[in-house]
C-alpha cells in the first residue's frame, strides 16, 4: 500500500510544469475565482488570482497552494459580496450553481461561467477551462497550449508506467463502515482512469455528478479489481478503525487478497493540475513492475 | 374514563397489522433470496433486516411513550434534545478531540444525547416536571445543538461531510454488531416498560388522579422519559437520525387499532414493520439512485400516510392553549422600548462592521457599498423576522399547540424542494431566478396545504398531522434529489442553513411589506383568535366563525412563511420560539403578542444578521444559527426561572 | 329589556322536527319532535346517557343533527349568522375550559364579542354590561384574579358572568351546578331564575338533581333513552310513578312544611 504525499508529488512532476517560479501579479487583469478548477488553471498559467473562495481549505486540499497575496472571499455557496466589490475585480470565474445562488455577482464584475467537470467529457473540459482562463487573463494563446501540451506529455508518461492488468475502483468509505462512495465513468476520476488506459471496475449507475454511494455488498462483484481507497488525513484513524470492525469489508475479495491501496485526497472537480495529480497518484499506487511499456 | 374495547376492534387491528406487515416481510424475503453471495447474505442483508425491525420496534416504543406522556401528537423520542445532542457531540469531538472516537462513535453520540437530556431535565426540574416546560426546553436545545452542529460542519465542510450522511440516517449494515447490541437493548427494555404501562395510563388521567392512586408522578415520568430517550438515543447513535418513525408509528397504530391510546407493544410492532417496509423500499430504489438515507427518506412513505391519516383523525378534545401568566405583565413601555431598539440596532448593523482592516465604522466612501450590500440583507432579515414570528404565533394560537412552528406546514420544505429539483434538473439556471423558483415551490406547497386542509376542515389535530406529512414528504424528495444531484447540491448547503447574501432590494422590501400586512391582519383578527384559543366550542358559543377564521389565519401564516423563506431560507428558531419569548416577557393577548412578536422577531433577526456577517468575516455564519446560539441559552434560563416560580 | 313570550308570528322559540343524532354507530337520540316556548325556565332531566347533553348541544348548534330540522325563532338553525346567533343564544358547556392566564374581567369581556365583533370598539354599553354581569354574580371583587386561581364555584360563576354579559335572550346551561356546593348551587340557580324573570329570558338547564329542577324550573322535560317520556310542570313530574319511569328507582315525595315545595327522596 503506497501512500502518496502531496509534497513528493510536487517535487516530482508538477514543478516541472510550472512556467515561472514567481507568479506574475502585475500587468494582469484582476481575476477572482469562485470555482476551484478555474483557480487551479490560473495558477497553472502562472497567474495569481486576486481572490479565491475558501482559500484555507483550498490550500489543504489542492495539489498546489495559492500564493500568499490571494485573498479569501468566503465559501463558494455564499461569497462575501461586499468584500468582492471592494476589491474591484475585472472578472469573476464561477460555476453555474454558485452563480444561481448569488446572482447579484453580476453587479460587481463581468462573470464567466465555468463548465461543470462532470459527465463524459470531463477530462476534455479541464483543457477547455484552461484555455478559457488563458483568454480571460489576456495571455497569448500559445501559453495555454504549451501548458496543455506539457500536461499531455506527463499523462502519456504516466500511462506508460502504469500496470493495466486489473480494473481499478476508486472509492471513499465513510464513517459508518458500511458504505463507500465510488466514482464511475461520468466523473473526473473516471475520465482520468480512462485516459490512463485503465478499466473502471465500477459499471453500475451513478448520479448526475458521476459518483454514487453504495453499500459494501455492491462491491462484492468487483472480484478482480484493485481498490484505491481515498484517504482524508484528518479522518484516517476513525475510518481505519471502523473498517477493521466491519466484517463485510474484510471479506470483500479485493481486501481479502490484499489489493487495497491508499490514495491521497484529490479534488474530483478540479482542472488540469488535479487530473495530473490524481494520475500520478494512481500510477504510483500500481506501477508496472513487469517493465512492459507502451499503451 | 375507561371504554370497553370490543373484540372485533382488536381482531381488526391484528388483521390490518398483518396486512401491512406482509409486503414488508415479502420484500425482506425477496432481498434474502436474491442474494447469491453467502457473505453478503450473512453480513449485509440479514443484519439490515434485523436492524430495521429492531430499530423500528424501539422507535415505535419510544414514540408511544412520549406521545402519551406529553399528550401531544408532535412529541417524538428525540424531542427532548437527544438528536441535537448526539449530532453535536459527534461533530465537536471530531473537530476538537478525535481521540474520543477511539472507543467507537456510538459512545460519543450516546454521551452527547445523555448530556442533552440531563440539561432538559435540569431546566424543567421541579415537583411536577411540567410537560410543557420539558417540551419547550427540549426543542430549544435541539435547535441550539443543530445550529452549533451546522456551524461546525460548514466551517469544516469536507472534514465532516460524512457526518451529514450519518445525520440523514442509514440502516446499511456490514456486520451484526449494531443489530445485536440493539436487540439486547430491546429485550432488556420490554420488561420495565410493560411494568410502567399501567402507571403511564394513569398519568393520562391527570396528575391529581394519578397521585391519588399512589403513582409518584414525577418519578414515573422521569423513568419513562429516561428509558424511552435511551432507546431512541441508542438507535440514533448507531444509525443516525431516523426521525419520522417515532411520530408516525403511534399515529398509524391509532388508526389501525381504532383507539386513542394503543398499547406500547402495538406501537412498537407498528414501528417495526413500518421501518422494515421503508428500508426495503429504499433498498430497491438504491439500485438506481445510490444508497438513500432511510432516515430522511422515510418521509417518502410515512409522509403520505400521515396526510391520509389526517383526514380520518378524530377531532381533538377541547384543549385550551396554555399561555402562562407572566409576572409582571408586559406593558406598553416594554413595547416602546423594543420599537426604539429596532432602528438603533439597524443603524449599528449598517454602519459598524468588519472590513478588510478589522472592525470599523463605515466612512463616507463606504455609503454606496452599504446601500448595495448591507441594507438589503438587513431589511430582508427584519422583514423575514416579522413574517416568521407572526406565522409561528398564528399557528400556535390557531392550532392550539405550543410546538407548532412555520416549518410544520411544509412550505419551507416545498421551497427547498423546488430549489433542489431546479438544481438537479435544469442544466443552466438562466431560465429562472432563485427567487422565482423558491416562490413557485412555496406557492405549490401553500396550495397543497390549503386544498388538503379544506378537506380536513382545518381542524387543529388534523392540520398538525397534515403539515407533518407534507413537510416530511417534501423533505424526503429533497434528500433524494440532493443525493442524486451530486456536486450541485453542495451549493444549496448555505441556503438550508439560512442565507441572506445577494438578496436584492426589491425582495427585501417585499418581505417587509408582507410582514407589515401580516401584522395588520393579526391586529384586525385579534379578538377572534383570543376566543379561538379558548376552544372551538366556546368560541362558537360566543359567535366566532371558527372555521373561516382558522382558514384565514393559516392562509395568512402560509403567505408569511413563503415570504420569509424566499428571502432568507428556512429558519426554524424564529417562528417556534419568538411567540414563547413574547409570552415569557408578559404579552399574552393576541394584539400585544402580535406586536411584541413582530418587534422581537425583527430585532433578533437584525442582530443575528449583523453578527453573522461580521463574526467570522469574511465567512458568513447563518442568521438562524446566531439566533439559536444566542437566543437558546437565554430562553432556557428564562424557562428555568419560570419553572422555579411555578413550583 | 324584556322579550316577548313568543316571536311575533306565535312560533315557539325552538321547534324540532324529526331530529335524531347518532355517533360512533350508536343512536343517541332517535327521531325527536319537540317545541319549546319562550320566556320560561326549563329543566332537562334524565338518567345518564339519556341524551340530555346531546339535546342541549343540538339546540346550541354545537353539533349538527343526523336527520331532521331545528328552527330557532322561526328560522332554520343553520341559517343564523354566527354573531347574530350568539347575540340571541348563550351556551355553557358541561366542562367549562380553564383559560389559564386570563383574568375574570377579561373572561367576562369575551362575552361581549357577539356585539362588537372583530373590528368594533369596546364602547360604553359594553363596559356597562360587563360591570353589571360582574355585579350580579358577585365577582366584582375578584375581577382582577386569574381564572386558574379560582375555586370551582367561583370559576363557574365567572363563566356565568360572561354569559350574562353576552346579553342573549336564551340561556342553555349544561349541568351548571354539578361542581358546586349546596350554598353555591342555590345562589347560582337563584341568580339564573332572577335573570330569567327580570329580563324575560328563556333558560334551558340540564340538571341532575330533580329537587333542584322542581324548585327552579317552570317546566321539566324528562328524557329516557333519547325520547321524551315526560314533560310537565314540576308538581306533575314529582310523583313516584313518574320518577320511577324516569330514573328507574323508587322515590317518596314529601312536602316541605312552610314553603310547600316538593322534595323527592330515594327509598
Amino acid at each position: 500500500m503506497v501512500m502518496l504525499k502531496r509534497r513528493s508529488f510536487l517535487s516530482g512532476g508538477l514543478a516541472a510544469l510550472l512556467p515561472f517560479a514567481p507568479l506574475r501579479a502585475e500587468g494582469h487583469r484582476r481575476i477572482a475565482a469562485v470555482d476551484w478548477a478555474a483557480a487551479e488553471s490560473l495558477l497553472a498559467l502562472g497567474v495569481a488570482p486576486l481572490a479565491v473562495a475558501d482559500t484555507g481549505y483550498y490550500n489543504q486540499r489542492m495539489p498546489q497552494a495559492l500564493p500568499a497575496q490571494t485573498l479569501d472571499i468566503g465559501p463558494f455557496w455564499e461569497i462575501n459580496l461586499e468584500l468582492l466589490d471592494r476589491l474591484r475585480p475585472d472578472l469573476v470565474f464561477i460555476g453555474a450553481p454558485s452563480l444561481f445562488m448569488t446572482p447579484r455577482l453580476r453587479e460587481i464584475a463581468p462573470v464567466e461561467v465555468v463548465e461543470e467537470m462532470i459527465g463524459e467529457g470531463s477530462y476534455g473540459r479541464a483543457g477547455t477551462i484552461l484555455r478559457q482562463c488563458g483568454r480571460a487573463a489576456g495571455l497569448p494563446g500559445g501559453t495555454a497550449e504549451a501548458v496543455l501540451a506539457g500536461v499531455e506529455r506527463q499523462m502519456d508518461a504516466l500511462a506508460a508506467r502504469i500496470d493495466r492488468t486489473r480494473p481499478v475502483c476508486i472509492l471513499l468509505p465513510d464513517q459508518s463502515g458500511s458504505r463507500a462512495m465510488v466514482y464511475g465513468n461520468g466523473s473526473m476520476p473516471g475520465s482520468v482512469i480512462d485516459r490512463l488506459g485503465l478499466v473502471n471496475a465500477w459499471k453500475g449507475p451513478t448520479n448526475a455528478s458521476g459518483f454514487i454511494q453504495v453499500g459494501f455488498e455492491a462491491l462484492v462483484t468487483l472480484e478482480d479489481a484493485i481498490f484505491m481507497q481515498m484517504e482524508i488525513p484528518t479522518l484516517a484513524p476513525q475510518t481505519e478503525r471502523v473498517l477493521a470492525d466491519s466484517q463485510l469489508w474484510q471479506r470483500l475479495p479485493a481486501v481479502r487478497q490484499g489489493r487495497l491501496n491508499r490514495l491521497g485526497q484529490f479534488y474530483p472537480f478540479g482542472g488540469c493540475l488535479s487530473t495530473l495529480h490524481l494520475a500520478a497518484a494512481l500510477t504510483a499506487a500500481v506501477p508496472d513492475r513487469s517493465g512492459e511499456g507502451a499503451p | 374514563m375507561t371504554i370497553a374495547y370490543p373484540l372485533a376492534q382488536t381482531r381488526r387491528g391484528f388483521r390490518l397489522t398483518a396486512l401491512f406487515a406482509l409486503p414488508a416481510i415479502a420484500l425482506a424475503l425477496l432481498a434474502a433470496t436474491q442474494t447469491i453471495d453467502p457473505a453478503i447474505l450473512f453480513y449485509s442483508t440479514l443484519p439490515r433486516i434485523a436492524a430495521a425491525v429492531v430499530s423500528g420496534f424501539l422507535l415505535g416504543l419510544g414514540g408511544a411513550v412520549f406521545q402519551r406522556t406529553f399528550d401531544n401528537p408532535l412529541a417524538e423520542p428525540t424531542v427532548l434534545g437527544i438528536s441535537g445532542g448526539a449530532a453535536l457531540a459527534l461533530a465537536a469531538s471530531l473537530v476538537f478531540a478525535p481521540v474520543l472516537w477511539s472507543h467507537g462513535y456510538q459512545v460519543v453520540a450516546l454521551a452527547g444525547a445523555a448530556l442533552a437530556l440531563a440539561t432538559t431535565l435540569a431546566v424543567a426540574w421541579g415537583p411536577r416536571l411540567s410537560s410543557s416546560t420539558l417540551l419547550l426546553a427540549g426543542i430549544m436545545l435541539n435547535l441550539f445543538c443543530n445550529a452549533a452542529y451546522t456551524a461546525l460542519v460548514l466551517f469544516n465542510h469536507d472534514f465532516l461531510s460524512n457526518l451529514l450522511t450519518w445525520q440523514a440516517g442509514s440502516l446499511q449494515q456490514s456486520g451484526w454488531g449494531p443489530s445485536l447490541r440493539l436487540m439486547v437493548l430491546a429485550v432488556l427494555a420490554i420488561g420495565p416498560l410493560c411494568l410502567l404501562e399501567k402507571p403511564l395510563r394513569l398519568l393520562s388521567l391527570g396528575h391529581e388522579v394519578a397521585a391519588n392512586l399512589g403513582v409518584s408522578v414525577r418519578t414515573i415520568k422521569l423513568l419513562l422519559l429516561v428509558i424511552a430517550s435511551f432507546l431512541a438515543a441508542s438507535v440514533t447513535a448507531e444509525f443516525g437520525q431516523i426521525g419520522l418513525i417515532g411520530l408516525a408509528a403511534p399515529a398509524i397504530a391509532r388508526a389501525v387499532w381504532g383507539r386513542a391510546h394503543p398499547g406500547l407493544l402495538q406501537c412498537a410492532v407498528t414501528g417495526a414493520w413500518l421501518l422494515l417496509l421503508t428500508d426495503q423500499v429504499m433498498r430497491l430504489l438504491s439500485t438506481v439512485a445510490g444508497d438513500l438515507p432511510v432516515g430522511a427518506a422515510a418521509g417518502l412513505l410515512a409522509g403520505p400516510v400521515l396526510i391520509l391519516l389526517a383526514r380520518r383523525a378524530p377531532a381533538s378534545a377541547p384543549k385550551v392553549m396554555p399561555i402562562p401568566a407572566a409576572r409582571p405583565a408586559g406593558d406598553t413601555r416594554l413595547l416602546l422600548l423594543l420599537a426604539a431598539a429596532l432602528p438603533l440596532a439597524t443603524f449599528v448593523a449598517l454602519f459598524y462592521g468588519h472590513g478588510p482592516e478589522g472592525w470599523a465604522f463605515a466612512g463616507q466612501d463606504d455609503l454606496a457599498l452599504i446601500w448595495r450590500w448591507r441594507l438589503p440583507p438587513l431589511l430582508a432579515s427584519a422583514g423575514a423576522g416579522v413574517c416568521l414570528a407572526l406565522a409561528g404565533l398564528l399557528l400556535q394560537r390557531l392550532l392550539r399547540n405550543p410546538l407548532a412552528s412555520p416549518d410544520l406546514l411544509g412550505i419551507t420544505h416545498g421551497a427547498g424542494l423546488a430549489l433542489a429539483i431546479a438544481f438537479v434538473i435544469l442544466p443552466t439556471m438562466g431560465v429562472a431566478t432563485k427567487f422565482a423558483i423558491t416562490a413557485a415551490g412555496a406557492a405549490a406547497a401553500l396550495l397543497a396545504v390549503t386544498l388538503l386542509g379544506l378537506r380536513s376542515r382545518f381542524e387543529p389535530s388534523r392540520m398538525l398531522l397534515l403539515g407533518l406529512g407534507l413537510a416530511n414528504t417534501a423533505n424526503a424528495v429533497l434528500v433524494i434529489a440532493l443525493a442524486g444531484g451530486g456536486q450541485r447540491g453542495a451549493a444549496l448547503l448555505g441556503w438550508f442553513a439560512g442565507m441572506t447574501a445577494g438578496v436584492d432590494m426589491a425582495a427585501a422590501v417585499a418581505a417587509c411589506v408582507t410582514g407589515l400586512f401580516c401584522l395588520a391582519a393579526c391586529l384586525l383578527m385579534h379578538r377572534r383568535i383570543d376566543l379561538i384559543a379558548l376552544g372551538d366550542a366556546t368560541a362558537t358559543g360566543f359567535g366566532v366563525p371558527v372555521r373561516t377564521s382558522r382558514a384565514l389565519g393559516i392562509g395568512l401564516a402560509a403567505l408569511a412563511i413563503a415570504a420569509g423563506t424566499m428571502v432568507v431560507g428556512p429558519i426554524s428558531f424564529i417562528g417556534l420560539m419568538i411567540p414563547h419569548i413574547a409570552a415569557l416577557i408578559g404579552f399574552r393577548g393576541m394584539a400585544t403578542a402580535s406586536i411584541a412578536s413582530a418587534l422581537i422577531g425583527a430585532l433578533i433577526m437584525v442582530l443575528a444578521e449583523w453578527l453573522s456577517r461580521n463574526l467570522a468575516w469574511p465567512w458568513p455564519l447563518s442568521p438562524s444559527l446566531i439566533a439559536a446560539l444566542v437566543g437558546g441559552p437565554w430562553f432556557l434560563w428564562h424557562l428555568r426561572r419560570q419553572a422555579k416560580e411555578a413550583a | 329589556m324584556t322579550y316577548p313570550q313568543t316571536s311575533s308570528s306565535g312560533e315557539p322559540l325552538f321547534r324540532l322536527e324529526g331530529v335524531s343524532y347518532s355517533a360512533g354507530g350508536r343512536s343517541i337520540l332517535p327521531a325527536l319532535d319537540l317545541q319549546i316556548g319562550a320566556g320560561r325556565t326549563i329543566g332537562l332531566i334524565g338518567h345518564n346517557g339519556s341524551g340530555k347533553s346531546t339535546l342541549i348541544k343540538l339546540l346550541a348548534r354545537q353539533i349538527a343533527p343526523s336527520t331532521g330540522r331545528i328552527r330557532f325563532s322561526g328560522r332554520a338553525l343553520e341559517s343564523w349568522p354566527s354573531r347574530e346567533f350568539a347575540r340571541n343564544l348563550a351556551y355553557m358547556p358541561q366542562q367549562v375550559p380553564v383559560a389559564v392566564g386570563t383574568s375574570v374581567h377579561e373572561l367576562v369581556k369575551f362575552g361581549r364579542y357577539p356585539w362588537h365583533g372583530s373590528l368594533g370598539s369596546f364602547g360604553a354599553t359594553d363596559r356597562m354590561k360587563v360591570e353589571e354581569a360582574l355585579d350580579l354574580t358577585g365577582m366584582t371583587a375578584m375581577a382582577g384574579r386569574h381564572v386558574e386561581t379560582l375555586s370551582g364555584g367561583e370559576h363557574q360563576r365567572a363563566w356565568l358572568a360572561a354569559l350574562i354579559a353576552q346579553d342573549s335572550r336564551c340561556l342553555l346551561l349544561d349541568e351548571p351546578i354539578s361542581a358546586l356546593d349546596i350554598a353555591h348551587q342555590v345562589a347560582m340557580l337563584d341568580l339564573v331564575r332572577d335573570l330569567t324573570k327580570t329580563k324575560g329570558l328563556t333558560t334551558i338547564m340540564v340538571l341532575h338533581d330533580v329537587n333542584m329542577a322542581s324548585r327552579y324550573c317552570d317546566e321539566i322535560i324528562a328524557l329516557h333513552g333519547g325520547t321524551v317520556i315526560a314533560r310537565d310542570t314540576a308538581p306533575s313530574i314529582m310523583t313516584p310513578e313518574t320518577l320511577r319511569a324516569i330514573y328507574g328507582m323508587d322515590f317518596t315525595v314529601h312536602v316541605q312544611a312552610g314553603s310547600g315545595r316538593l322534595a323527592a327522596l330515594v327509598t
